[in-house]
C-alpha cells in the first residue's frame, strides 16, 4: 500500500469535496447520530423529558349507572350491556382514537379465564368502529411473554379480525406520568398509547387474586403502568386509586362470562373456573368493580382498592343507591 | 463461473442468515437451525467422540464429507457462511482501498497452513479424552453465535431507534406506528434481546473478518479446523485442477488464488484448494481447468506436490512433529484439569446431567437465541473452565416460560432434549427458596406476593399464610416443593433487592 497516496487522499476528503467516499461517510455518520444516542440512555425512557398529562374527566350521562347483561354468548351480552347504558355513541365520537385495554396478562387459553374473553374484545372493537372510531388500539403490558399471551389468549386474532391495531408494548413508549404532587405514583412511567387517546375502554376479566382478593377493572389499569410493577404491590390500594384518577376510563366493561375462583390471577385449572355468562358495563369504574366483587361473595368495602377509590370520590361503591339495570339479551 | 459461485455464496449465506434470524417464536419446523450444525462434520464427529454416542446428525455430516471427496473443498469455497463473509469483506476492503488509489495485497505466511491441522488435532485429542472443545473454533458455530448474540440484537436496536425517532417525529401518526409494528413483528423480538457477552463475541467475529485485510481468507487458510478436516479428505478428491502446458511463467493464477494453493511451478495443493475457479477465470492462456480424475484417484497418476528437500527435515516439518507430540500430552493434562462437578447454575429444562451437558453442548447459541424471555444466557466461569458459554437460566434477565419448549427443539446435539408441553410442565429445573431476611412481607411486614401472583403452576407452588410481622397482619409466601418446577419467574419478578426468593438448581 502506498502510504503517501493514502494520506493525500485522506486530506483531500477533509477539504470536503463531494466524492463517493465522502457521501458514504456522511450517510454513516448521519445514521449513526440518529441510531446511537438512545443506546446510552436509560432503558424505557428513550427521549428527552416528555411527560404525560392525566386523562381528562368527562361527565358522560348514561341511561343507567350500571348495566348487567346475562347471555351465554359473551358478545351478545356485551352489546346488550353497553346498549343499556345508552350505546357506544355516548363514549366514542366520530374520528376518535379508541383504546380497548383487555387483560392479556397470562399465557393461558380462553376457557381458563386467565384473560379477557376474546369475543368481548372483538365486539367492543366492532362497536367502537360502528360509533365512528378512526383507530382502535388493543394492547396489554403482559406478565408472560407477549407473543405467547397475545396468541394463546385468542385476543390478538379476534381484535385484528374486527380491524383493531394490535401491537406489543414498546419499551420506549413509557413516559413519566404527571401525578398530583405528593402522589405515591409520582413520575411513574405510563404507556403513551394508553394515556393519549380519545376514549379508553377498560375490559378486564373478573378473577381471584391473593393479595387484593379479586382483580377487576381498577387493577387491570396496571397494564398501562411501566417500570418495575412489582414495586406497586406494596400498599397497592391507594396506588391503584391514583392510577384510576390518572387514567379515568370512559367505559368499563367487566367480562364475567367465566370467572376464576381460586389460584388467580394465573389459573390454569378448569376446576377453578365458574361459568357466569355475565357482562358488566358502567362509566363508573368503582361501581362496576363493586358489583363484580359481589359475584365472588365479597362486599365492595372489603376490597382495598375499591374502598380507596371510593374514598377519593373517584366513583361510588354504594350498590344500594346505584341505578342498576339488568338485561337478559 | 465466478458469477455463479458468488450467486451461490450469496444465496446460501442469505438462507443461512434467514434461518438464524427466524430462530425465534414461533419456530417453524422447516427452518430448524439445528440442521446447520448437523451438516457440520467437525461438530458431529468431535461431539460423538467426546460423548461416546452416535449422534443422528452424523448421517448428514457424512454427506458433507462425501461432497468433499467428490468435489474437493467446495463446502469452504461455495457454501460456508464464514467463508462467504471472508470473501465479502476482502472484496469490500479491496474496493474501498481503490477509492484511495491504494492497493491491498496479501502478505501470506505459507508455513502457517499447518496451524489448522494442529487446532484440529487438539480438538481430536481432547475429544478422545472426553472433552469437547470444538465450540471455540468451529466456523458454523462462530457464525451463528455472532449473528445471534451481536449482529441481530444490534440490528434490532438500530431498527427500534430509527422507528421511535420516525414515530415521534410524525407525532405518533397511527399508520406510521402500524408500519413500524408490522415490520418489527416480522423481523425482530418485541423486547430487544440482551446478551452481556455480546461485545466479546462480536469483537472475535470482527477480528476474524478484519484479518482478511492482510491475507484473503486468513481464517480459512491457517486456522479453521473444519477446513483442516475437509482438507484431509479433499486431498483425495476426484475433481482436480489441470493446467498442463502453461503459456508462460505469468503466475497470475498464483496471485489470484485466495487460498495460496498454487505453487511456483504451477502445480497445486488439492488440500488447500477451495475450488473457487479464479485460476480458471484469470488464466491468460485459457489452459487451466477442473476435471474429474479417474475413479481411483489415489492409484491414478499422482499430482506433483510441492517439492520438499529429499533428505533431512524442514523447519515446518520439525515444528509439526513437536506440536504433534505436545498434542498427545493434552488428553491427560485436560483430564486432570476438568473434574466432573455438581450443577451450579440453573440449566434449561430437562438438560442432561451436568458432566454430560457441558461436553454435549456445542455453544451454538440456538437455545439462547430462541428463548422467548431471553432468560437463557451464556455462562462465564460459574460452571468451570470447560463450561464457558453453555446456557444458564439467568433470573435477572428472564425466566423459563411455563408453556414454552423451544430450546429443546433447536439443540443440534440433544444436550437439551425436545419436550412436549405436557412433559415440560412436569420437568423440574430447580427449586425456589424464600429468603426470609430479604423477602418484603417476611422481613418488613409489607404487602407484596408478586411471586405468588406470577407462579404459573396450576396448584401454585407458592402458597401463602397470614402471620403478624412488626405488629401488622400480612400474607407471607412459602414454597411447595412438590409443585415448584424451578422456572425462576418468582425470582425474576421479585421486587426486593437483594431478591427475597431465589431458585437453586437441582443436584
Amino acid at each position: 500500500m502506498d502510504m503517501t497516496k493514502l494520506t493525500d487522499k485522506v486530506s483531500a476528503i477533509f477539504k470536503v469535496r463531494f466524492t463517493r467516499a465522502a457521501f458514504v461517510k456522511f450517510a454513516v455518520v448521519t445514521l449513526g447520530a440518529i441510531a446511537l444516542p438512545p443506546m446510552f440512555k436509560r432503558r424505557g425512557i428513550a427521549y428527552a423529558a416528555t411527560t404525560l398529562e392525566p386523562r381528562p374527566k368527562k361527565n358522560i350521562a348514561t341511561a343507567c349507572g350500571l348495566a348487567v347483561a346475562n347471555n351465554s354468548d359473551p358478545a351478545t351480552a356485551t352489546r346488550a350491556a353497553v346498549n343499556a347504558l345508552g350505546g357506544m355513541k355516548l363514549f366514542v365520537k366520530r374520528g376518535d382514537t379508541v383504546v380497548v385495554k383487555p387483560n392479556i396478562g397470562w399465557d393461558r387459553t380462553p376457557e381458563l379465564a386467565g384473560n379477557t374473553n376474546p369475543a368481548v374484545v372483538e365486539i367492543l372493537v366492532r362497536m367502537s368502529f360502528e360509533a365512528g372510531a378512526k383507530f382502535v388500539k388493543v394492547f396489554d403490558y403482559t406478565c408472560n411473554d407477549a407473543r405467547r399471551t397475545y396468541e394463546n389468549s385468542g385476543i390478538a386474532a379476534a381484535a385484528r379480525k374486527a380491524g383493531a391495531m394490535v401491537f406489543f408494548v414498546d419499551d420506549w413508549k413509557f413516559f413519566p406520568g404527571k401525578f398530583p404532587a405528593g402522589a405515591m405514583m409520582a413520575d411513574w412511567p405510563m404507556y403513551r398509547d394508553g394515556v393519549a387517546c380519545d376514549c379508553f375502554i377498560n375490559a378486564p376479566v373478573a378473577k381471584h387474586h391473593r393479595l387484593t382478593d379479586v382483580t377487576l377493572s381498577i387493577k387491570n389499569l396496571m397494564g398501562v403502568c411501566g417500570s418495575g410493577r412489582g414495586e406497586m404491590h406494596q400498599n397497592i390500594a391507594p396506588k391503584l386509586a391514583e392510577v384510576l384518577a390518572f387514567m379515568r376510563p370512559e367505559l368499563t366493561v367487566i367480562d364475567a362470562s367465566r370467572i376464576l375462583l381460586r389460584n388467580g390471577p394465573t389459573g390454569g385449572n378448569m376446576a377453578d373456573v365458574k361459568k357466569m355468562d355475565t357482562v358488566i358495563a358502567s362509566a363508573d369504574a368503582v361501581l362496576a368493580d363493586s358489583y363484580a366483587a359481589t359475584l365472588f361473595g365479597h362486599k365492595p368495602a372489603e376490597i382495598g382498592y375499591i374502598k380507596a377509590a371510593a374514598d377519593q370520590k373517584l366513583g361510588s361503591m354504594d350498590l344500594a343507591a346505584a341505578n342498576i339495570r339488568k338485561v337478559t339479551a | 463461473m465466478t458469477a455463479v459461485r458468488r450467486a451461490v455464496q450469496i444465496l446460501v449465506f442469505t438462507a443461512f442468515a434467514a434461518i438464524v434470524w427466524m430462530t425465534r417464536y414461533p419456530l417453524t419446523v422447516q427452518l430448524n437451525p439445528a440442521m446447520l450444525f448437523k451438516a457440520d462434520p467437525l461438530i458431529m464427529v468431535a461431539t460423538s467422540i467426546a460423548e461416546r454416542v452416535l449422534l443422528p446428525g452424523l448421517i448428514i455430516a457424512a454427506l458433507t464429507l462425501l461432497l468433499t471427496l467428490i468435489f474437493g473443498r467446495v463446502f469452504c469455497g461455495w457454501l460456508c457462511p464464514l467463508g462467504a463473509l471472508n470473501d465479502a469483506t476482502a472484496f469490500i476492503a479491496r474496493k474501498a482501498a481503490k477509492l484511495f488509489h491504494a492497493r491491498l495485497t496479501d502478505h501470506p505466511l505459507p508455513s502457517a497452513i499447518f496451524v489448522k491441522y494442529i487446532v484440529l488435532a487438539c480438538i481430536g485429542a481432547l475429544a478422545v479424552a472426553g472433552i469437547q472443545f470444538v465450540w471455540l473454533f468451529d466456523p458454523i458455530t462462530i457464525c451463528v453465535r455472532s449473528l445471534s448474540f451481536s449482529v441481530i440484537p444490534l440490528a434490532n436496536h438500530i431498527f427500534d431507534s430509527l422507528g421511535a425517532a420516525l414515530i415521534q417525529a410524525t407525532n405518533y401518526y397511527p399508520p406510521i406506528d402500524n408500519m413500524y409494528h408490522v415490520l418489527k413483528e416480522a423481523l425482530f423480538d418485541p423486547r430487544r434481546p440482551i446478551y452481556p457477552h455480546a461485545p466479546v463475541i462480536g469483537i472475535i467475529f470482527g477480528l476474524i473478518l478484519l484479518m482478511t485485510f492482510f491475507v484473503r481468507r486468513l481464517w480459512c487458510r491457517y486456522l479453521c479446523p473444519l477446513g483442516g478436516m475437509l482438507a484431509v479428505v479433499a486431498k483425495f478428491s476426484f475433481l482436480k485442477r489441470r493446467s498442463p502446458v502453461c503459456a508462460g511463467p505469468c503466475r497470475i493464477c498464483k496471485d489470484v488464488c485466495r487460498m495460496g494453493a498454487i505453487n511456483d511451478d504451477n502445480s497445486y495443493k488439492p488440500s488447500e484448494c477451495i475450488v473457487c475457479m479464479d485460476c480458471v477465470r484469470y488464466c491468460p492462456s485459457q489452459k487451466t481447468s477442473f476435471k474429474f480424475s479417474e475413479l481411483l484417484p489415489v492409484i491414478a497418476a499422482p499430482i506433483v506436490e510441492a517439492s520438499s528437500p529429499a533428505t533431512g527435515m524442514s523447519r515446518s516439518q520439525f515444528m509439526g512433529w513437536v506440536s504433534a507430540s505436545l498434542v498427545l500430552l493434552l488428553p491427560s493434562a485436560a483430564q486432570a484439569m476438568f473434574k466432573y462437578r455438581k450443577r451450579k447454575v440453573l440449566r434449561p429444562p430437562a438438560a442432561l446431567p451436568e458432566a454430560e451437558f457441558v461436553q454435549r453442548c456445542v455453544r451454538c447459541g440456538n437455545c439462547m437465541k430462541v428463548c422467548v424471555t431471553n432468560c437463557l444466557q451464556p455462562v462465564l466461569l460459574e460452571s468451570g473452565l470447560d463450561g464457558i458459554w453453555t446456557p444458564k437460566i439467568d433470573a435477572a434477565i428472564g425466566y423459563c416460560e411455563y408453556g414454552c419448549t423451544l430450546c429443546g427443539h433447536v439443540c443440534p446435539t440433544g444436550a437439551i432434549p425436545p419436550l412436549s408441553v405436557e412433559q415440560k410442565s412436569r420437568t423440574k429445573m430447580g427449586l425456589a427458596q424464600i429468603l426470609q431476611d430479604t423477602c418484603i412481607p417476611w422481613s418488613r411486614g409489607e404487602d407484596c406476593l408478586v411471586c405468588e401472583e406470577h407462579c404459573p403452576t396450576s396448584r401454585k407452588a407458592i402458597q401463602t399464610s397470614k402471620i403478624v410481622v412488626n405488629g401488622r397482619q400480612v400474607l407471607v409466601p412459602s414454597i411447595d416443593a412438590n409443585s415448584c418446577v424451578g422456572c425462576a419467574l418468582c425470582e425474576n419478578v421479585c421486587p426486593a433487592s437483594p431478591k427475597g426468593v431465589v431458585v437453586e438448581p437441582l443436584a
